[in-house]
């Protein structure tokens, strides 16, 4: 073996510590395009295609929040079901990677198992639904509730990349607002809706500003999530397929969303819990359960939802499950849970 | 080398190095100024004409879109780069979007080389600096504060002088312009992105 390391950094690096690492278990045995689908390159991208996005992103997280174009190739896929996000995905992956999709919240969703199942197929990666084991992770519409940690990478799915294509047509004045830090029509935008709406109404693909210097879509995520981007340990990936555009929050960067100071950023919060896992602080989606009006609400993050029902099963037993507390709509939220047990509710929370 | 006229073979396998050395790069420009570990000879059967950290960046980085400039020492690799990913070489360091310098004395002026433009600064150069090891002493200690730093801490300088410090503190200056760099090995790479402030402790 030729080039030992002599540095000694890399500790307390989860995984990207070394080529080994990367490599992982197989080293450089696997032949070229060993993916298991014949014929396809590794990571179905040619090589020329890889190094140009790779060089993309290299710009892209040296200018935090910056678009930085890239020739976006034509994916087996329509536009809009994450072309983006696959080409990034498909351009940092390696063997030793573990790879979780998700889909608004979900592993189990038509899209997020379609683009696993693209992975996996092409590359040979382990893939998994758990935010913990995971060191790269695709998404569309939301990020996990689960902490992330230093050296995992999330891979968002972005349809507009440009926070200012509803208030600026045109791709040359965008540029150039962004050249010139001029935001004042991001101002001018949410102070329309606090004239209009007497609050900012925007729910999802709320704009930040990053570094202090770029404006940048978040993607659709909720502005729920928005708060998890501030000084995230994670390196944060953005791929827009069609709009061609790739950019980047690099880890501990800061990011805050556009607000006034007499209408401050908030996120939203619910009057009530899981119905599954009652956690109180995760983010809700509405259920309908029947064609009488009936709907349930359930945590978007499946993994977090089943992780809670497990670790609230090991522990406290029958505590879990949909209780009939249906009239807990006009109760503060905060004091919904499962009504037997304080295991899980707010409490569950590490 | 290719004094006897014959080239060496690029990376032992394309496609699982290029992921492999890119990954480690994207690491090193996402926690900025912090070595990290870069065996990157295990990549090659045969050594490369240019230190192992060099090439492996150039054969990951470089293609015909790419134009490169090699600092005096790498220019017997011209051939070899050429062969393998036919990439056009400048002839000055100004109109390279990749500069490979073998040490900091082969370094151009940072300002010199291709600062990218107000619409679109990503059109600026990447730098790749040999020849500074992530232990060596006599550079100078400074602050690294900046996105991808956690907490603000002492980078120990790699070797580099005063007179890098000081076009890396006009680098910073000139955000979202600028240059960004590598200070690849031998045996560690360390990211120095545009956005990283190196400031005297």
């Amino acid at each position: 073996m030729r080039g030992q390391d002599s540095a000694d950094g890399g500790s307390g690096m989860e995984r990207g510590g070394s080529i080994r690492e990367i490599l992982g278990r197989g080293g450089l045995d696997g032949t070229e395009g060993s993916g298991g689908s014949g014929g396809y390159n590794f990571a179905y991208l040619d090589e020329d295609t890889k190094r140009e996005i790779r060089r993309a992103l290299l710009k892209a997280v040296a200018v935090p929040g910056y678009q930085v174009p890239f020739s976006g190739r034509e994916m087996p896929m329509p536009y809009g079901w994450g072309t983006g996000g696959i080409q990034v995905t498909a351009s940092v992956i390696g063997p030793g990677d573990v790879l979780k999709v998700i889909d608004q919240g979900s592993d189990d969703t038509t899209n997020a198992v379609s683009i696993r199942n693209f992975h996996r197929a092409l590359t040979g990666v382990a893939t998994t639904s758990e935010t913990r084991r995971a060191t790269l992770i695709q998404t569309r519409h939301r990020i996990p509730e689960a902490p992330l940690r230093e050296g995992q990478i999330m891979v968002y799915q972005v349809p507009l990349p440009e926070p200012m294509r509803q208030l600026e047509p045109s791709e040359l004045e965008t540029r150039t607002l962004h050249a010139l830090n001029e935001y004042g029509t991001m101002y001018l935008k949410l102070y329309e809706d606090v004239a209009r709406h007497g609050e900012i109404a925007i729910s999802y693909d709320y704009p930040v500003m990053v570094a202090g210097r770029h404006a940048a879509s978040p993607s659709p995520i909720p502005r729920f999530d928005n708060p998890k981007l501030d000084r995230s340990p994670a390196l944060h990936l953005f791929g827009a397929g069609r709009e061609r555009r790739v950019y980047a929050i690099p880890p501990y960067t800061i990011v805050k969303s556009f607000d006034f100071s007499d209408h401050p950023f908030r996120i939203q919060s619910w009057d009530r819990a899981c119905e599954i896992c009652g956690s109180a602080d995760s983010y809700l989606d509405e259920i309908v359960t029947d064609d009488r009006g009936g709907r349930m609400f359930v945590c978007s993050d499946s993994d977090h939802c089943q992780e809670r029902v497990k670790r609230a099963g090991t522990g406290e037993s029958g505590s879990v499950g949909p209780t009939a507390t249906g009239n807990a709509g006009s109760t503060p939220s905060g004091s919904v849970g499962p009504a037997p047990s304080g295991s899980v509710g707010r409490g569950g929370k590490p | 080398m290719t004094t006897d006229g014959r080239l060496t073979p690029g990376f032992a396998s394309c496609s699982l190095a290029s992921q492999a050395v890119f990954r480690l790069a994207l690491a090193a420009l996402s926690k900025p100024a912090f070595p990290f570990p870069a065996d990157f000879g295990v990549l090659f059967e045969r050594d490369p004409p240019m230190p192992a950290t060099l090439a492996a960046m150039a054969l990951t980085l470089a293609d015909g879109l790419t134009p490169v400039w090699l600092s005096p020492s790498l220019r017997a690799a011209s051939d070899w780069l050429q062969f393998h990913r036919s990439v056009p070489l400048a002839r000055t360091p100004d109109r390279a979007s990749l500069v490979f310098a073998a040490s900091p004395g082969e370094l151009p002026p940072l300002d010199e080389l291709s600062q990218g433009t107000g619409r679109y600064p990503d059109r600026s150069a990447t730098v790749v600096l040999g020849g500074v090891l992530a232990e060596s002493g006599g550079g100078v200690p400074v602050l690294a504060s900046g996105p991808g730093v956690e907490e603000e801490r002492v980078f120990e300088g790699h070797g580099l002088g005063r007179d890098f410090m000081a076009a890396w503190a006009r680098n910073r200056a000139a955000y979202p312009l600028g240059v960004d760099a590598f200070l690849a090995g031998p045996g560690s790479i360390a990211g120095l992105p545009r956005s990283l402030s190196l400031n005297p402790g």
